[in-house]
């Protein structure tokens, strides 16, 4: 969406001010890759923020995006727009409660304001897995996947529901395939 | 019996013969009658009611475009804003009473949004404040608090009906929601008993009669409304005693079945009140929209006034050709009013001294879109009943953005007239559709089915099936660089002649578009330059069937001849078809069926049907990205390259033209970041239009695409992907020391081994800046 460019520059700006850098005259392709990818970061609510009435207490975040909230970098600038992040909130909210058919509206309509969002993708994907819709589940942590460039931890748990959703289809051999990607990227990560 | 001779004495007293003969004929009638007077009156009644609740419960479906959701930072001009409020009929107040009013203008909107339930849960009614800077929405606050808001969603506008195609149109409306003043003129001047009368009204006709006979004339009716209701059903229109007296008797059953109310808001909804050619105009909310183009709500008492005046008479009192008897008419009306103390002598007044304002044209149809709203229909059939979807008031929501319908509308429309003048085409013979859709989520945001897409005529956007020539291409090289051990974008490729001999013996000679060959050219120059002998050769080395293979993973259903000219495109599909071709590559290997309906409610508001988001991978994304770095180049250096004559090169648009054979059709299928656009051009009678994909669609593409301000593609990189410049000289492994090297994508273990020789030279050389700085966007 249009926001991008706009926050990639004071992402960038941001992190040159924060390593120190002087300008920056070579194409150091690294630096921008990193950046589009942290871009799920701001998932976590900002305990700054005031809760939106009706949400005080109410959302449960699910393990992998609390590990995440525990890894983050503090310096590492947020780009999920509030927008998203009120409707990654009333998602979760319904998948709390059951509601999947809200939940997956609701991802749907975050991921038409962010369509190349791997974390949306995913996080649909699991919507579908609890719904038992193990093919298309796959499906979306494989098209979550294709977005997620050098985000290791994002292909991770896309791994883990593909497994999951593998087994579910009783394809025992790719489920254990499935697991083995996992296995290596968490290696890779530590 | 013969008279017997009686004696002189008296007879008994004895009804004669012959009188009770008749009488007793008499009596054996009236029995029978009775009998069959009760069945026919139970055949009205019967008949009569079936009327009635098939006109009360027929509600249509209401169709919905996308609701607009607003946060800061969305790209969206403040013009577009008041575009939006104007589709939604919100009104200008600037103390903000109600929900649907606003106030402001320019950059800064304060707006009184209507709540909606939309599937997900409702939106509230609140107040908010919409800051606009150039081309943003910079700022979202709720009003008068100023809290940030994060995100905003509109109620959805609605764009059109779904009627059963043997009822007219209709626009129902409810008695609730009927203007007072309506009922009020209606009641005065048609039937001012109407609450109190049993279904006819004696005084009234007796009256009447009276009046006429004065006037040895018929001036004044004396029919309730409940009779004006029960003519309306009939088709024809016969004033014999017959009629009259099966009206009257249909009347009183009417009146004994139903309540005054319910036969209030039909009549409001089946009175007769023009006609537009074939079309009938019934009901006052459809007669509102005819000759106010407005809805019935907003109309004015004037309005109002001749609105009930067209119900004695509508063609008699038609605004349009007999506006001085239709003025005469609606003044009365006023006085009527007046008369009764329904509205005081000065609106009397003013409403008389006001101009019929009935508008210049009438509007087409009940639908702005009728192109679209035909795939809606399209893609419903499949789940609901025609008569389920016209009858039981359903909410259906779209993926409809009228904003991007509008400029795909005006752009077809003006740059056909302009190609048709500078061409010297016959007029109005050049045709042409457009599909959009948003890139990812593979929703229809806009159909144009013709040049003048208001029109509910041939939609050619869904129904002409015509040859794709070029644009199949795409295919073909998709299918070769998937084998990533025998292809690469670099891999050369013989753009030599060749004759093919078919099953009958026939010769094929193809030829490229300049009649020229090109000896030995790349893969991903064939296909940017759209080299025809290229791609035949590299078609027929991979297979046809393999194409094919390709063709339905990408999502195409139409059946395939598995000739070798369907390599250059001798298959026909229709726009919406190429638009699901192109969608998956669009969405880097994933086919997501095209999708024009969000969800469907039913007439309380529960959700009934959701068409969800689905994807299924289906070709390999390595080779996508591949074949989407060809079509890049295509639009940058090939057959496209004119695109950027008005599009900032930045977008890194990815598109293929198409030319067909003697120039009878001209597309051109393309997509950016966010959006995906199919254009079409020609002819309806299959002459040569005289264009090719570049100096035709490719216009409208561009001119479309140039009032979307879409984002810049950036195709996602597969991990298996790496990329590598090469020296253009020997197609080598380069460095800084090449004269001239390219960086090109490959699949692992694709990319040549070795170092050209230029690679070791001391000459420090250039790369291809314009490639190396479009690689950086999309990392």
């Amino acid at each position: 969406m249009s926001v991008y460019p706009v926050f990639r520059a004071s992402a960038l700006i941001l992190l040159l001010q924060l390593t120190g850098c002087a300008a920056i005259v070579t194409e150091d392709k690294a630096a921008p890759v990193e950046d589009l990818r942290t871009r799920h970061e701001g998932l976590i609510p900002d305990k700054t923020q005031p809760p939106q009435p009706g949400t005080e207490g109410v959302v449960e975040v699910p393990p992998e995006l609390r590990e995440r909230a525990i890894a983050r970098d503090q310096s590492a600038p947020v780009f999920m727009t509030p927008a998203v992040v009120a409707l990654v909130r009333d998602a979760e909210q319904s998948l709390h409660s059951e509601s999947y058919g809200t939940a997956v509206a609701t991802y749907e309509r975050a991921l038409r304001l962010e369509p190349r969002n791997g974390v949306l993708w995913h996080r649909l994907a699991s919507v579908r897995l609890k719904q038992g819709k193990p093919q298309l589940a796959a499906q979306m942590a494989a098209k979550s996947n294709s977005f997620a460039g050098k985000d290791d931890r994002l292909r991770l748990w896309n791994w883990r529901l593909i497994a999951q959703a593998r087994e579910q289809l009783g394809d025992h051999q790719g489920a254990k395939e499935a697991r083995q990607r996992a296995a290596e990227l968490k290696s890779r990560s530590r | 019996m013969p008279r017997k001779k009686t004696p002189k004495r008296r007879p008994a007293r004895r009804l004669p013969q012959k009188p009770r003969r008749w009488l007793r004929a008499i009596l054996a009638v009236a029995l029978l009658s009775v009998p069959s007077a009760v069945v026919y009156v139970v055949y009205l009644d019967y008949s009569i009611r079936r009327d009635f609740e098939g006109r009360r419960w027929a509600l249509p479906a209401r169709v919905y475009a996308r609701p607009l959701e607003l946060y800061a930072g969305l790209r969206l001009s403040s013009q577009d804003f008041a575009t939006e409020l104007e589709d939604l009929r919100y009104a200008p107040d600037p103390s903000l009473r109600f929900s649907g009013t606003y106030t402001g203008k320019g950059k800064a909107y304060i707006v009184h949004a209507r709540g909606f339930q939309f599937w997900d849960g409702a939106e509230p009614a609140r107040r908010f404040k919409a800051v606009f800077r150039g081309t943003h929405l910079a700022g979202l606050t709720s009003h008068p608090a100023g809290k940030p808001l994060g995100l905003v969603r509109l109620d959805p506008p609605l764009i059109g009906s779904i009627h059963p195609a043997q009822h007219e149109d209709r626009i129902l409306i409810k008695l609730d929601q009927t203007p007072h003043q309506l009922v009020a003129a209606l009641l005065a001047v048609e039937d001012r008993a109407f609450f109190s009368h049993f279904g006819l009204n004696p005084k009234a006709i007796a009256r009447a009669l009276w009046v006429n006979i004065k006037a040895a004339g018929v001036v004044q009716g004396g029919s309730t409304l409940t009779q004006q209701l029960v003519k309306n059903f009939f088709l024809t229109s016969e004033r014999t005693l017959w009629r009259k007296t099966n009206e009257a008797l249909m009347a009183l059953l009417l009146e004994w079945h139903y309540e005054k109310d319910e036969i209030l808001e039909t009549y409001l909804n089946e009175i007769y009140l023009g006609q537009d050619g074939s079309r009938a105009i019934h009901g006052f909310g459809l007669a509102s929209h005819y000759y106010f183009n407005r809805p019935l709500e907003q109309l004015r008492l004037p309005e109002i006034a001749l609105l009930v005046t067209l119900v004695r008479g509508p063609s008699y009192y038609n605004p349009r050709s007999h506006p001085e008897r239709a003025r005469k008419r609606r003044d009365l009306v006023l006085d009527i009013l007046q008369a009764q103390g329904t509205i005081t002598s000065d609106q009397a007044q003013k409403a008389k001294a006001a101009a019929l304002g009935v508008s210049q044209r009438p509007p087409l149809g009940t639908t702005l879109y009728p192109s679209f709203i035909d795939l809606v229909r399209r893609q419903l059939r499949d789940d609901y009943r025609e008569e389920d979807l016209a009858s039981e008031g359903l909410k259906i929501f779209t993926t409809l953005d009228p904003r991007v319908q509008d400029a795909a509308e005006a752009t077809l429309s003006e740059r056909i007239l302009s190609l048709e003048r500078r061409r010297g085409l016959p007029a109005r013979k050049l045709e042409g559709a457009a599909v959009v859709t948003s890139s990812e989520g593979g929703e229809v945001l806009a159909v144009a089915g013709g040049r003048h897409a208001r029109y509910a005529g041939f939609n050619r956007a869904l129904d002409a099936v015509r040859p794709v020539g070029s644009l199949i291409k795409p295919a073909v090289y998709l299918t070769a660089l998937a084998r990533s051990g025998e292809y690469s974008l670099i891999t050369l490729l013989g753009d030599d002649p060749l004759r093919l001999k078919d099953a009958k013996g026939m010769i094929w000679s193809p030829q490229n578009f300049d009649h020229k060959s090109h000896g030995k050219v790349t893969l991903e120059t064939a296909l940017a330059q759209s080299y025809n002998l290229a791609t035949v050769r590299l078609g027929l080395a991979v297979g046809v069937e393999n194409v094919i293979d390709t063709l339905r993973g990408l999502g195409v259903r139409r059946g395939l001849q598995p000739y070798p000219s369907l390599l250059l495109g001798a298959a026909a599909l229709t726009p919406l078809e190429v638009a699901q071709m192109y969608q998956t590559l669009a969405a880097g290997g994933f086919y997501t069926p095209l999708r024009a309906i969000r969800e469907v409610l039913d007439a309380q508001g529960k959700p009934l049907q959701r068409y969800e988001l689905t994807v299924r991978q289906t070709v390999d994304p390595a080779a996508v990205y591949l074949v989407t770095t060809a079509m890049q180049e295509a639009v940058l250096r090939g057959t496209g390259k004119s695109l950027y004559w008005k599009l900032p090169k930045a977008l890194a648009v990815a598109g293929k033209t198409g030319t067909t054979d003697e120039l009878r059709d001209s597309w051109f299928a393309g997509f950016t970041g966010d959006r995906l656009a199919v254009v079409w051009l020609g002819m309806d009678n299959n002459q040569p239009a005289g264009l090719t994909g570049a100096n035709g669609a490719l216009q409208v593409w561009g001119d479309l695409m140039g009032r979307l301000h879409p984002q810049p593609l950036k195709p996602v990189m597969p991990g298996n992907v790496e990329w590598a410049r090469i020296d253009s000289a020997t197609h080598l492994l380069a460095d800084d020391h090449c004269q001239s090297a390219v960086e090109y994508p490959f699949i692992q273990g694709s990319a040549p081994g070795q170092y050209a020789p230029c690679a070791k030279g001391v000459v420090s050389g250039k790369t291809d800046k314009v490639r190396t700085w479009l690689r950086s966007l999309f990392e």
